[in-house]
């Protein structure tokens, strides 16, 4: 039950104690108005700890208590709860002296609040809070933000069927009670205590977790009713607060998903507003300077209850509370949003000091720079003027580089510093411009406090480009006297600075050999040498022209440059050879915090169908580990930046299917051991099992989703020979044009089958097993899958999206009333029905002559 | 100038009326040109002269009509009219200020221009004083810093630099400028590079300042410590520098495309008016010859930076979209102060405050594009001095350029590609190539192209010896660094294996004209090493394994060369004589190449005896070379792949002495006139 033993989320480092004290509220009223009205708000239950749900999900709550917990037990338990805290105070406040002990103190509480929770006696609870002072003050800030909630729950509460919902709770405080379910609940539940209920049970949930439904929580937000918006809103604003990229997040989300509605309402929904707040940058990071006004009264204070700031004594009984706050307002959510405001500028001059003063402008800067870029490029009319095109816009962005910007595709927080220019490409689409950029980025610890990466100029790099951080191919430099170039300098004049600068450029790369250091006259000395044994060296000629040969069968297979598909070489370069490179080329690369992100631009392209195929594969992916079916899939992030404009994180080291077939002149099979080996080596074999699982994956997916528009440009293939599907634009119930093709379950060409060893192979076998696996998976688990898409349709235009039947048919496609006899006939079906489909041949060769993609 | 004009139709529209009436301003410098102090007899004289408009013309024919010994009489009242004007600078009125400047201006030319043999102390002497001249400098470079530097009007600064331009070219030989002593004393370079960074302030003074700033660089470069060389040198800004680069590309890119208009104006005489017109539009005086005249000093400029500054070669590759269809944004967009991306400062808003042009049709380029076509151009006709000491200059940039590893590595960087449209002189044998069916390719491909198209147009009587030796070893160096790093570019090297073999082949048969004035082995050695590094290193740099093959191939086809050149060293090795020495280098330096003819024309004959073939095909050649390569043994030469660094101290000295009085020549003295 105890869990002082991880008081370390580092994340979630604000203000845990009044936070909770946020959230228990409003549940204690929804606790009570189930079990025991007369109890009132008057109850000041634990606070519900964030995060470890699955600990949690044993804790009972204000109401547990009333229960299932013996009062006895309780209050035992709560009482060592109370000698830790003051042993964790008392430490920190022995140790103020430096101001290091923010942290602890801070974490004290936290561990106090936790152990609180897990003991759960109300009386106790508040005795606690009492108790606390440093924990008190804090309680405040959003108490009434919250106090709104409590009222209105409490006002509904008298109509409340408490029979009927006790077995309600009991489920929501039940072991299974996960994020999914939570979120089901909020979508299909029509009582606005339940829905309050899980608002402030989202903060027991990880963040990772919550994040996944991000889009549904803001879509229910925008076009539920204002009861759900309620909900959810408290939390939304929390984690504001504590992530920029968070907020961010939110408000692209907000933006894209308010777009389908008309323009009149848009301007004055509750989305629009939310996402107004989060961009004036009210809702800073609290935590820095919330810790520290706790930190000053708690040692003077002690345990005094007496001696308590003005602001806690309007709080002090939590009955007052909604009493007061009853009367001061009636559930508004403007108020709530000036509070905050005088709050952020009451510590205004704290606040700077630890963040920049615009939190969100560089980024949004920087991403308005790519999508004005993209929109540029897409007046050019040939594909060669829009890649000059798109390196001369990037070496004009770097310009203003390093920036506090990041991508937030990438999974740790870091400052972009570079966009190496040279290498971004321009992708292959008809009429739009997406491109593919690489970033340079340096880690940091905490996005929020590190400071912006100062700039190094371009040129800094030359030094690492000596002759030693060259490979050295081969025994061919060891035979030829001097592999070094140039003849000292003896120039005077321009000896002068090359010496300074040559010193002051190895001072600041401290990785470059030791031995490099004087290479000029090294060299020097060896060609002298070389000249004064005048014996002479003889070489064959033979063997010149087999070391070229072999140095050039030895680089990995590259493609050719194609003026007209720049993206291939692009793409096909191994991206750890390609990280190498870049470092190599950038002024940054000697930074041990260096790392190198790539990104799809797109611009003009509506991604958030993509975000939806991306929820459904991560959900599918997560569904089949948990199942053990060793199904294969990739879902790539999305970032949805408006209603037409994006980011996709690209897949590395995969090119498309048409480009494969297109630079090798190889079918797909003698590709595989073109670049794997032959039939039995291991790599090859490694590489088809990867094909199998990945293919069997994908088509899955494909039925289940409706995916359409499978041509070869919209699959991969990535180096360990898995295949990618890329391009979700067609899912459900849209299709490309209604010309009737594409009429089978999935795409599965012959091509494909002879990769898998041809229809009677074993690998094939496996394949279809695979599959029927896969199928009895995913509908096991189907309401996961048919939940993430059904609250996306709330209020959606998409094409996805389109007639009445949309999520009637994704279930049907799950085949609930089918025995696994049958669904195994059913996948004998689809495959043959595929192979043998006549319309994907039909479509390729449409493809081939429309777009010419192979 | 416009102020002349103007006041020349003042004063008509006076003389109508009345008698010829002299202005008031001519009357004052009449009373300064005498050996009275004019403040005797008005104390209010100095300033109520600066109130007047300036009349140059009749200030500097006044002081033009008066030698050393005349000036000397009045010296006091020179003196004191620089002095005032000195002192008008600071002055808060700006019409003091415009008309001090360009009493200034006057003066000092009017001085020079009688008394150009005489030295410079004598002429510091006479305008300022011995006694005062440093603190009067030096007050003048300050004013002139501050005003440079100040928010003031852009005309106000306009005539500063103009000012300065005219200080350094008063005479013909800058070093012997001795004034120019106070310019280094008292350094203006700050200015000239805050001109430089502002877009503003570039767009309207960038082209005087910075051929302001190469000629300051070229005062006394050899013999003393110039500041301007040493500040240059570690300018690391990269607004700045990028500012500089926009200029050059500018003049640049204009010069190209006057050339290009011209042309066409050749070729269709009926649009002959218009273009001349258009011409007319964008340069002042737009007679024939200047259109098409070199642009030595923004050459030199750009020469100076690449030289000096190491920072600068990055500013090569920046790109910008093509300078001839940029005509500058007539609203000046303000340059917001606010930081656009996050705390950071932008380092830089050179280009990017004005957001590159939305045109469809604007190609990117850069300026080391903008300066290969310009080359292209200059290259093609080196007959006049002018003409062949532009080329020479342009060659010994880009022998900077290919000595560069940053160069080097954006030169060979697969992803930038380009299409360089050069210049290629129309020849009786061959027709202009089509410019739309050039491939975009790494620009090391233009500078080749550039070589090779050099190597070939320019086989004359006056034989360009030391133009062919630059080009020579500008692709010498291309391929060590292309050796070092491994850079395998696909490049046509055929075409330039046969501009090599005809080169040589040229250099024999006019043997006799041309040993008279050069030394031809030392070009014969430096290609036939060429050919050397090809074939003992061409696996670290070349394409594929069949180019390799080709090589062979071409060396075998045309074998006929190399016999005739070894049988000509040999000949003039063995005879004493100046020439034996060099002559013998190239003896050893054929070895691998005879050795490959020798080894693989036997088994070509067998192989047609064999197969009774008369004609051996390409192929068939081919074939006999592949299977034939593990017979011949090559010997390994030394230094193939090392080269003396450029330097311009000792060999080039003199070469940028007379470069600069041909700046000074053709720049200055039309333009202020």
């Amino acid at each position: 039950m105890s869990r002082s033993g991880n008081p370390a989320r580092p994340p979630r480092s604000s203000a845990p104690p009044s936070r909770g004290s946020e959230r228990c509220r409003p549940t204690t009223a929804m606790g009570d108005s189930i079990a025991d009205p007369a109890r009132g708000s008057g109850a000041e239950p634990g606070c519900v700890p964030q995060g470890n749900g699955s600990a949690l999900s044993v804790i009972t709550e204000g109401v547990g208590e009333l229960a299932v917990i013996d009062p006895e037990v309780a209050k035992k338990a709560c009482e060592e709860v109370l000698e830790k805290v003051k042993l964790m105070h008392g430490v920190s406040s022995d140790s103020s002296t430096s101001t290091g002990d923010g942290g602890e103190a801070e974490r004290g509480l936290r561990a106090a609040g936790d152990l609180a929770n897990g003991e759960l006696v109300e009386g106790c609870e508040i005795r606690c809070l009492d108790d606390l002072p440093g924990t008190a003050c804090r309680i405040q800030e959003e108490e009434d933000e919250t106090a709104a909630n409590t009222v209105k729950t409490a006002r509904k509460r008298q109509k409340n069927n408490s029979a009927k919902q006790s077995w309600l709770l009991r489920l929501f405080e039940s072991k299974l009670f996960d994020i999914s379910m939570a979120i089901s609940y909020l979508y299909n539940s029509k009582e606005p205590g339940v829905q309050a209920y899980i608002g402030n049970r989202l903060f027991c949930f990880r963040n990772e977790d919550v994040d996944f439904y991000l889009p549904q929580l803001l879509n229910m937000y925008i076009h539920m009713d204002e009861d759900v918006g309620d909900a959810i809103k408290p939390y939304i604003v929390h984690r504001c607060r504590q992530s920029i990229n968070f907020s961010l997040q939110c408000a692209l989300l907000l933006g894209a998903y308010s777009s389908d509605m008309h323009i009149s309402t848009q301007r004055h929904s509750r989305g629009t507003k939310l996402r107004k707040l989060i961009l004036s940058d009210e809702l800073k990071p609290a935590h820095k300077k919330r810790e520290l006004p706790s930190l000053s009264p708690a040692p003077d204070m002690g345990l005094s209850p007496s001696k308590r700031t003005h602001q806690r004594s309007k709080s002090d009984a939590t009955v007052t509370i909604s009493l007061s706050s009853n009367l001061k307002r009636t559930a508004s959510n403007p108020k709530v949003e000036s509070e905050e405001e005088e709050l952020s500028s009451s510590t205004e001059s704290l606040d700077n000091s630890f963040c920049s003063p615009v939190r969100l402008a560089p980024e949004r800067e920087f991403i308005k720079s790519l999508m004005a870029i993209g929109k540029r490029l897409a007046t050019l009319p040939t594909k060669e003027q829009k890649t000059q095109r798109l390196i001369s816009e990037l070496s004009l962005l770097n310009h203003k580089l390093p920036a506090r910007a990041w991508l937030p595709t990438a999974g740790f927080d870091h400052h972009v510093v570079r966009v190496p220019h040279t290498q971004a490409v321009v992708l292959n689409s008809k009429d739009k411009a997406p491109y593919l950029i690489y970033v340079e980025v340096l880690e940091c610890d905490n996005f929020d406090t590190a400071n912006v990466p100062a700039r190094i100029p371009e040129n800094r790099i030359r030094s690492t480009r000596s002759a030693e951080n060259l490979p050295e191919c081969g025994i061919t430099a060891e035979q030829r006297t001097g592999s070094f170039t140039t003849v000292p300098n003896y120039d005077n004049d321009d000896e002068a600075w090359s010496v300074d600068d040559i010193v002051e450029l190895q001072v600041e790369l401290p990785e470059i050999h030791t031995n490099s250091c004087d290479n000029i006259s090294q060299f020097s000395v060896d060609s002298i040498t070389s000249q004064e044994s005048r014996e002479p060296v003889f070489i064959a000629a033979g063997d010149i022209r087999r070391r070229l040969s072999e140095q050039l069968a030895h680089t990995p297979t590259s493609f050719k440059r194609d003026p007209e598909d720049p993206s291939a070489v692009a793409l096909k370069e191994p991206w750890q050879e390609k990280v190498r490179r870049i470092r190599e080329g950038s002024p940054y690369g000697h930074l041990p915090s260096w790392r190198l992100l790539s990104v799809i631009v797109k611009c003009g392209d509506d991604l958030r169908q993509e975000l939806l195929a991306f929820q459904v594969l991560k959900q599918l992916q997560s569904i089949w580990e948990q199942e053990r079916v060793p199904l294969w899939i990739k879902p790539y992030k999305i970032l949805v930046i408006s209603a037409d404009s994006g980011m996709i994180e690209p897949v590395v080291n995969a090119v498309s299917i048409h480009q494969i077939k297109k630079q090798s002149l190889l079918s797909l099979l003698d590709y595989f051991l073109q670049e794997h080996g032959s039939y039995n080596t291991e790599s090859f074999l490694t590489a088809q099992r990867n094909f199998v699982q990945s293919c069997a994956g994908y088509c899955l997916v494909c039925y289940l989703l409706q995916v359409k528009d499978r041509h070869n440009g919209n699959i991969l293939l990535d180096a360990d020979g898995h295949i990618i599907h890329i391009d979700f634009g067609f899912i459900l119930s849209s299709s490309p044009r209604n010309l009737g093709f594409e009429t089978s379950a999935f795409k599965l060409t012959t091509e494909f089958v002879d990769v898998m060893g041809g229809p009677d192979g074993d690998m094939f076998n496996y394949y279809k097993m695979l599959m029927l696996q896969g199928l009895i998976a995913a509908r096991k688990h189907m309401d996961k899958v048919v939940q993430i898409v059904e609250i996306m349709q709330q209020g959606s235009q998409l094409p996805c999206f389109h007639g009445s039947s949309t999520i009637r048919n994704l279930k049907e496609r799950f085949h609930m009333n089918m025995t696994e006899e049958q669904l195994q006939l059913l996948v004998e079906q689809m495959v043959d029905g595929s192979m043998r489909s006549i319309t994907t041949k039909l479509y390729d060769g449409f493809q081939y002559l429309t777009n010419g993609i192979m | 100038m416009a102020q002349t004009e103007k006041k020349g139709g003042l004063l008509r529209k006076s003389s109508a009326s009345k008698k010829p009436l002299k202005e008031k301003v001519v009357l004052m410098y009449d009373e300064i040109f005498t050996t009275e102090d004019p403040s005797k007899s008005n104390p209010r004289f100095w300033e109520e002269l600066f109130l007047m408009k300036v009349n140059l013309e009749y200030l500097e024919g006044k002081l033009e009509a008066l030698d050393g010994e005349e000036l000397m009489k009045i010296k006091d009242n020179i003196n004191c009219l620089f002095q005032h004007c000195i002192q008008a600078l600071g002055e808060e009125h700006p019409i003091r200020v415009v008309n001090a400047l360009q009493t200034l201006c006057a003066l000092i030319r009017g001085v020079h221009q009688k008394n150009k043999s005489t030295s410079g102390f004598d002429i510091i002497n006479m305008l300022v004083g011995f006694d005062k001249a440093e603190l009067c400098m030096k007050n003048l470079m300050e004013s002139l810093d501050s005003l440079l530097c100040a928010e003031g009007s852009e005309s106000l600064k306009s005539l500063c630099l103009k000012l300065l331009l005219c200080l350094v070219t008063v005479t013909d030989n800058i070093s012997q400028n001795t004034i120019l002593e106070y310019v280094m004393i008292n350094s203006i370079f700050e200015a000239i590079l805050q001109i430089l960074s502002s877009p503003l302030s570039r767009r309207e003074h960038g082209y005087d300042a910075v051929v302001l700033l190469a000629l300051l660089v070229n005062y006394r470069k050899y013999e003393s410590v110039n500041p301007y060389i040493v500040k240059l040198s570690i300018v690391d800004d990269e607004a700045t520098l990028n500012g500089m680069g926009l200029v050059i590309a500018q003049a640049l890119s204009e010069y190209n495309r006057q050339y290009k208009d011209k042309e066409e104006e050749h070729q269709s005489g009926f649009f002959s008016a218009l273009t001349n017109m258009v011409g007319s539009m964008f340069i002042a005086d737009a007679d024939e010859k200047i259109s098409v005249q070199t642009n030595e000093a923004i050459l030199l400029a750009l020469y100076e930076a690449v030289h000096l500054n190491r920072n600068f070669i990055t500013v090569l590759a920046q790109s910008h979209p093509e300078m001839g269809l940029m005509t500058t944004p007539a609203s000046p967009i303000p340059t917001t102060p606010v930081t656009p991306l996050g705390t950071t400062p932008p380092s830089s808003d050179v280009i990017s405050s004005a957001e590159l042009p939305l045109d469809a049709d604007v190609q990117t380029s850069n300026l080391l594009i903008t300066f290969l076509k310009y080359s292209s151009i200059v290259m093609q006709d080196t007959k006049d001095e002018h003409r062949l000491h532009s080329g020479k200059l342009c060659l010994i940039i880009l022998t900077c350029i290919a000595e560069d590893q940053y160069a080097n590595a954006f030169l060979h960087d697969d992803n930038m590609n380009f299409r360089v449209n050069l210049h290629r002189m129309p020849m009786r044998h061959r027709k202009k190539a089509a410019d739309k069916n050039l491939p975009c390719r790494p620009l090391v491909c233009a500078v080749l192209d550039l070589m090779v198209e050099f190597i070939v147009t320019h086989m004359m009587k006056e034989f360009p010896m030391d133009l062919y030796i630059r080009c020579i070893q500008i692709v010498h160096k291309l391929l060590c660094y292309q050796k070092k790093c491994r850079v395998r570019l696909h490049y046509t090297w055929r075409e330039l294996w046969s501009a090599l073999i005809n080169l040589l082949k040229f250099l024999m048969s006019n043997e006799t004209v041309l040993l008279a004035k050069h030394n031809i082995f030392t070009l014969a050695l430096m290609v036939v090493n060429l050919f050397n590094m090809f074939i003992t290193y061409g696996d670290t740099f070349l394409p594929t394994p069949s180019s390799y093959d080709e090589l062979y191939y071409e060396i075998i086809r045309m074998h006929q060369n190399f016999d005739n050149l070894y049988s000509m060293v040999l000949r003039i090795s063995t005879n004493a004589g100046q020439w034996k020495e060099p002559a013998s280098k190239v003896t050893h330096a054929l070895v691998n190449i005879r050795a490959i003819i020798n080894h693989f024309n036997p088994k070509i004959e067998s192989y047609a005896a064999v197969n009774h073939i008369s004609q051996l095909s390409e192929d068939q050649v081919l074939e006999v070379v592949r299977s034939n390569y593990d017979t011949l043994t090559l010997k390994l030469q030394d230094g193939l792949d090392q080269y003396e660094r450029y330097s311009e101290q000792h060999k080039e000295a003199a070469f940028f002495k007379e470069l600069q009085i041909q700046v000074y020549l053709n720049y200055l003295w039309p333009k202020l006139e």
